[in-house]
């Protein structure tokens, strides 16, 4: 994994979240009244019936930009690839891809690898799409 | 519904006063400063005392301090109407809406509505101004960041990225909107960036986040800018020409980025620009100049759109159309450059173009025919739009 992700704790509204990333898991809230799949981030209401829920951590590509990171040293930019992937479960997942910057990206079927975000013990592990083709292969 | 043409002009309400400060990298003054200079400015421009005015609207930007603390600034005492606004680059055009709604409901006689900010520090680097905003590096709120997201530019890049795949819009075609501003901007004395750019200049300049180059992306600067909205009876006895608040629209359409939304593909401008230009009796057609928000090539591209200058999907191929933009191009866009080349400050750049336009005041930049002019505002990622129609017919 050649990936780098600056480190990231969790806090209270996302730890039943970084619970999954850690055993390889991207959970989703599920309403269990009809079964519709929520973003993770959905501020629940005392009232709902929501519940944790795995998600099959597949998606494809929405859209992509190669973010261009000046070197501190005045070398050539860092090329950080971004994008939004709508998963499997119909929610748009915002996240870095672990893809080629000069490839066409639209539409590509990607999967979620988890990337540890830091070395320490409190630093989550994240989750990053990869295209489903090499991810599937590196397993 | 009766268009605002039709009815009595003694209802309307009219900008009469335009204030700006130096703008662009101006070191010193705090964005609070600016405000209340660019208040001043405005009253005198309008011929008119502070004490004249009875309401204030006011509207800071990334910096601090530009609050309900203006009016000890200013000195003003008795206002009838004051308040604090934020809808991020909609801002500068809803002002003006609530100020015209008060003029006409009788709450206040003459409204200054301002914004300044001033993110630039001396010896930092321009693209460093906004780092100090960084969130803590937990939760929701640091997975972004963490993961490479640059802000703003890499969220606006995403949506141009799928109006690009969806319908064949090419970086050369957005590149042709930061030609003809430039155009304009050599043109304008208040324009920070003057010297020309060819289409090739822009596909040579750096990447700032694939597909904009560093020539999509708009400046930063420091400065502030009011204006003063007071009925158009009064209007017509004070110091400059009357520029009529015709009419309005907002559109907020609550895109959670969460679900498949229009993101990249129809904005708020779609619901606004028709409410706004309905409200004024126009159409599209009369429209003889637009001042698009502009904090990206692609923002003013699908802004165009949605306003029904062409086609859905069709922007880039009528942007990038010879003869269509830039100085004796057919349609009168962005005439002072916009915030790709002339100054930014959020939704104070369209807007007070547009009023040095319909004033007939542009100088070497004037555009012959100038009775209509269309105004848009786009906050946070295409998430708040508003639109005003502005004109000086009676």
């Amino acid at each position: 994994m050649t990936v780098r992700i600056n480190p990231v704790a969790r806090d209270e509204e996302s730890a039943a979240f970084f619970d999954g990333t850690a055993i390889g898991e991207f959970r989703l809230l599920r309403r269990r009244s009809t079964g519709e799949y929520l973003d993770p981030r959905t501020v629940p209401d005392p009232d709902d019936d929501l519940e944790w829920t795995a998600a099959a951590g597949t998606g494809t590509v929405v859209s992509w930009s190669v973010v261009h990171k000046r070197a501190r040293d005045g070398g050539e930019p860092e090329r950080v690839v971004v994008g939004i992937v709508e998963l499997a479960e119909g929610p748009w997942w915002w996240c870095r891809l672990d893809a080629d910057p000069d490839a066409d990206l639209w539409q590509l079927p990607v999967r979620a690898v988890f990337v540890p975000s830091g070395p320490d013990p409190d630093h989550e592990k994240v989750p990053v799409f990869a295209p489903a083709e090499e991810a599937d292969h590196a397993r | 519904m009766t268009s605002r043409r039709e009815t009595p002009a003694r209802r309307r309400a009219a900008i009469a006063g335009l204030g700006l400060t130096e703008l662009g990298k101006v070191y010193g003054p705090s964005a609070r400063q600016f405000a209340a200079q660019a208040v001043r400015r405005a009253a005198d421009d309008a011929g008119i005392g502070l004490s004249d005015i009875d309401g204030l609207l006011v509207s800071a930007g990334t910096t601090p301090g530009v609050d309900l603390s203006l009016q000890v600034d200013l000195g003003l005492r008795d206002l009838r109407m004051f308040t604090q606004m934020q809808a991020f680059g909609s801002t500068a055009g809803a002002m003006v809406q609530y100020a015209a709604m008060a003029v006409e409901a009788g709450m206040a006689d003459t409204v200054a509505c301002v914004f300044a900010d001033a993110p630039l520090k001396q010896g930092k680097a321009t693209g460093a101004a906004y780092g100090g905003r960084r969130v803590t590096p937990t939760g929701w709120g640091s997975l972004l960041g963490s993961s490479g997201f640059a802000g703003p530019n890499s969220f606006y890049a995403l949506a141009a990225r799928r109006h690009m795949k969806t319908y064949g819009t090419t970086s050369e075609q957005l590149g042709a909107i930061a030609v003809a501003q430039r155009a304009w901007a050599a043109k304008n004395p208040l324009a920070q960036l003057r010297e020309p750019i060819t289409l090739a200049d822009h596909q040579a300049s750096r990447f700032i986040a694939e597909p904009f180059h560093l020539l999509d992306c708009c400046l930063v600067s420091n400065g502030g800018a009011a204006v003063i909205v007071t009925s158009a009876e009064r209007a017509a006895t004070m110091a400059q020409p009357a520029v009529q608040v015709l009419g309005w629209g907002q559109a907020h359409p609550g895109n959670s980025f969460r679900r498949n939304d229009n993101l990249g593909l129809v904005s708020g401008a779609a619901q606004s620009g028709p409410a706004a230009m309905e409200m004024a009796g126009v159409t599209i057609e009369d429209i003889d100049v637009a001042e698009i928000y502009d904090c990206y090539t692609f923002t003013a591209l699908l802004t165009l759109e949605d306003y029904g200058f062409c086609g859905k999907g069709e922007g880039g191929e009528f942007v990038a159309t010879p003869g269509m933009l830039g100085p004796d191009g057919k349609l009168a866009v962005n005439t002072g450059g916009g915030q790709l080349s002339s100054y930014y400050l959020w939704g104070m750049t369209p807007l007070s173009e547009a009023i040095i336009q319909a004033r007939g005041q542009g100088g070497e930049r004037q555009v012959p025919k100038h009775d209509t002019v269309l105004v848009s505002g786009n906050g946070g990622i295409l998430d708040h739009h508003s639109t005003l129609v502005l004109g000086t017919e009676g």
